[in-house]
């Protein structure tokens, strides 16, 4: 008689077990709060995607080549500015709206935007120059 | 007597209405209605947030009105105060709710950090009512995009001696699309589980799911969401309907 090798009997044996176990468990239907909890967290899943495309950084890391062009560009501009710029134009702008991408704007736009919400966002002048800073910084080191 | 003292109030309060928003600073613009978001009201700004939340059941309905002073007090710091929270309801007709304070401190920023945490905690006390809401506020922008999310504890306090206790975990989703720098849409999304006398028992959960719409300009917004429930609870509502209306100061 030939010799059967163990693998091919659990493969046997596995499939009619599990086919007794199905049988004997009644059906079970999905209530609606699971409907609804799975088209929620389906479309959660479908947003994520769409915004894997929205991956550029909006507000960059100072570095030394900004600071090196704002010193240029205005004398009193140094990275401490920047960092400052940095932090109120992440702070400040998305408590009414998402961050624009910084190159949607021209750097001669973006001084009077800014003057035009400062009142808005509660910012004093050295706040507000401290921004426009950042911003023509990290727009003159774009590549 | 009283009704002369009244209309004289009354007539300081439209002058003063009047007159701020010359001076308008807008604390900060509510992308959803049923979730608070990570970022905190600038330091200085003073906004009024008028909130009203119609809720539909079987056989009635309920209006809750909330008006709430927002003041930002630093750059992560927020102070709001709620001293006139009423509500009609079908059966009992205006209540009178009492008044509640709001304090939330902001940890990290939803663009710069990896999450942008906030802390929130309310403490709201009326007649033989008190009531803590604590939340941990979780939320991430990327580009256009705002995702938020709110875990909510709640415990309350009711009845002569305070006897009545009930409390209510809560989670809140929510994402946002902004269209334009004025106009945003998206979806909330609660999931609530209820506990009568901090028991289990009768494993009431309840799931409700709707869109929003938010528009705003110069010191104003509105932002209007409409949510129905998944789930088949009796008591809670079919659908509800809620608006904040905000204008800074």
């Amino acid at each position: 008689m030939k010799k059967v090798p163990a693998l091919l009997k659990v493969e046997r044996v596995v499939p009619n077990a599990l086919v007794k176990i199905y049988a004997a468990t009644p059906p079970r239907l999905k209530s609606r709060s699971e409907n609804a909890i799975h088209l929620t967290l389906s479309l959660l899943v479908a947003l994520s995607v769409l915004v894997s495309c929205e991956t550029s950084n909006y507000v960059p890391p100072v570095t030394l080549a900004m600071t090196a062009t704002g010193s240029r560009v205005k004398g009193s501009v140094n990275s401490a500015t920047l960092e400052r710029g940095r932090t109120l134009f992440a702070h400040r702008c998305i408590e009414c709206h998402t961050l624009p991408a910084m190159w949607k704007y021209s750097r001669e736009d973006w001084p009077k935007i800014v003057n035009d919400m400062s009142h808005r966002a509660s910012l004093k002048p050295a706040e507000r120059d401290a921004i426009v800073a950042y911003i023509l910084a990290v727009r003159a080191n774009e590549h | 007597m009283i009704r002369t003292s009244f209309i004289g109030h009354l007539a300081v309060l439209i002058l003063l209405l009047a007159a701020w928003p010359a001076t308008a600073v807008l604390a900060s613009v509510r992308h959803f209605t049923f979730l608070y978001e990570a970022p905190t009201s600038p330091p200085g700004s003073v906004e009024l947030e008028n909130t009203v939340t119609w809720q539909h059941g079987p056989n009635w309905n309920d209006v809750f009105i909330r008006e709430e002073l927002e003041i930002g007090i630093t750059d992560r710091f927020q102070l709001g105060i709620y001293p006139l929270d009423w509500s009609h309801h079908s059966e009992n007709g205006l209540e009178y709710n009492g008044g509640a304070v709001e304090l939330i401190y902001n940890l990290s920023n939803p663009v710069v950090d990896p999450v942008g945490i906030s802390l929130y905690e309310e403490i709201s006390v009326a007649r033989q009512h008190f009531e803590s809401e604590s939340k941990l506020i979780a939320q991430k922008n990327f580009g256009r995009w705002i995702f938020d999310y709110n875990a909510t504890l709640e415990a309350e306090w009711e009845d002569r001696h305070l006897e009545e206790h009930a409390g209510e975990f809560q989670q809140a989703l929510g994402a946002s699309y902004e269209i334009s720098p004025r106009l945003s849409v998206g979806l909330e999304f609660l999931h609530e589980f209820v506990f009568p006398d901090w028991r289990d028992d009768e494993k009431i959960r309840n799931v409700f799911v709707g869109p929003n719409v938010s528009y705003r300009r110069h010191q104003w917004f509105v932002t209007v969401t409409a949510l129905a429930q998944a789930t088949d609870t009796a008591d809670e509502p079919n659908f509800q309907l809620r608006t904040i209306f905000g204008v800074g100061f």
